[in-house]
């Protein structure tokens, strides 16, 4: 089991994850499935803020895991609200307004049937996505910040998802910065190693035998205020910024690279 | 204080280190001088002598500074055009978190934790030497 596997087996309380996925959703399913499966079976409360389709996903990996998870819902161990209709009710002028957010938070929190004093609480938010989706960025923030206030009080575990290809032109430190500054992990979407094995080999194309050195140093980069991260989505992050004129490259023959490992 | 020696590893690249700690100062010396003989350190702790040394393919800035504060120094080598493409790598001591999260947002390209043991010191003085090898002056734009 890696050390991914037992975060999401037994989350931090107060732990404020983040996965990227792209146009694949398999990796977040499958994540999120164990996550809220976990839950489920050591008898946490679970809320669940997502969007249909990606909840389909979700749901059906639950019930995969053997957990029944409409039972779960008439039970109230599982609340299910719809990310688009729950975002409407505590946005004001483009932004968050922290008292709605607060107030409908907490009314979803008190639907559910164990009190979350007594067993934990897990919760799984996809409103975060749908703002970033559509460029509002300022307010993806701040509702990633009013989460952060509700952790800090209340004493849950929070997962995120975005939908941000590591491969693509967005995962930048410079756009990411602020996001990554609000989490505590940035889960890895791809488990296997295969995203790293990818990565590798093309910057070892590309940097032939001085990779070595230049990995260590990469790696003894230090960012405390970031989430912590898998090496390979770190490296990615310090290539783009540092090296802007070899990244294209490297992330191209790591993507094409993983695309053959994963037979697509 | 400038140190050089000549190889084929790295060509026409020079280091910055910016520091007035003695013990720094004479352990990244020794670790670039047994790590990365070919690359040229010069190492300056004052406004003035940085600005008589040849402009570097990167800086590795020492955030505790007994003189002029470090990021003051940060804050004129980014607006300065003749520095402001230089990627800065911040030096710092493990506890510095707050100092070095206003390195990053002032626009350091990395943060380096101070080591003493000479192995480690030398893969790290090894890797920026690779990297100010790789850097092209083309991309400097982007840390602007």
């Amino acid at each position: 089991m890696t050390p991914w596997d037992r975060l999401l087996q037994q989350p931090q309380r107060r732990g404020h994850f983040v996965q990227l996925y792209d146009a694949d959703c398999s990796g977040l399913t499958r994540n999120v499935g164990q996550y809220l499966s976990e839950g489920l079976k050591s008898g946490d409360s679970i809320l669940v803020i997502a969007t249909p389709e990606n909840w389909g996903g979700v749901s059906g990996r639950i019930e995969a895991l053997g957990i029944d998870a409409g039972q779960c819902l008439r039970d109230g161990q599982l609340l299910y609200l719809d990310a688009f209709e729950t975002l409407s009710a505590f946005m004001s002028a483009g932004l968050p307004d922290w008292n709605r957010f607060e107030r409908v938070i907490r009314a979803a929190m008190r639907r559910l049937r164990v009190p979350q004093e007594i067993a934990g609480l897990r919760a799984y938010g996809e409103m975060v996505a749908v703002l970033w989706k559509a460029r509002q960025f300022s307010a993806a923030v701040r509702l990633e910040q009013f989460w952060n206030k509700l952790l800090a009080r209340h004493s849950f575990s929070l997962y995120c998802s975005y939908a941000i290809d590591v491969f693509g032109k967005d995962f930048h430190p410079d756009a990411l910065d602020s996001l990554l500054c609000t989490h505590t992990h940035l889960v890895p979407a791809e488990p296997s190693g295969a995203l790293a094995r990818a990565f590798d080999h093309a910057m070892d194309e590309v940097f032939g035998p001085d990779v070595y050195s230049l990995t260590r140093l990469i790696r003894a980069n230090h960012r405390p205020s970031w989430a912590i991260m898998p090496d390979t989505e770190s490296t990615i992050l310090w290539v783009r910024k540092n090296l802007p004129q070899h990244a294209d490259e490297i992330i191209e023959r790591a993507r094409a690279q993983y695309l053959r490992s994963s037979g697509n | 204080m400038q140190t050089k020696s000549s190889s084929a590893l790295v060509h026409n690249t020079s280091v910055l280190l910016v520091t007035d700690d003695h013990s720094t100062d004479q352990e990244l010396r020794h670790a670039f001088a047994s790590a990365a003989p070919d690359l040229t350190l010069n190492i300056a702790s004052r406004r003035k002598e940085i600005e008589t040394l040849e402009i570097p393919a990167l800086l590795l800035l020492d955030l505790v500074l007994s003189g002029e504060p470090a990021i003051d120094l940060l804050r004129w080598f980014r607006g300065d055009p003749r520095y402001r493409r230089v990627p800065v790598i911040a030096l710092a001591a493990d506890g510095l978190e707050a100092l070095m999260a206003r390195a990053y947002a002032m626009g350091v390209n990395s943060c380096l934790l101070k080591t003493v043991d000479p192995p480690a010191l030398e893969l790290i003085a090894r890797g920026i030497a690779t990297y100010a090898g790789l850097i092209r002056p083309a991309e400097a734009h982007h840390f602007n």
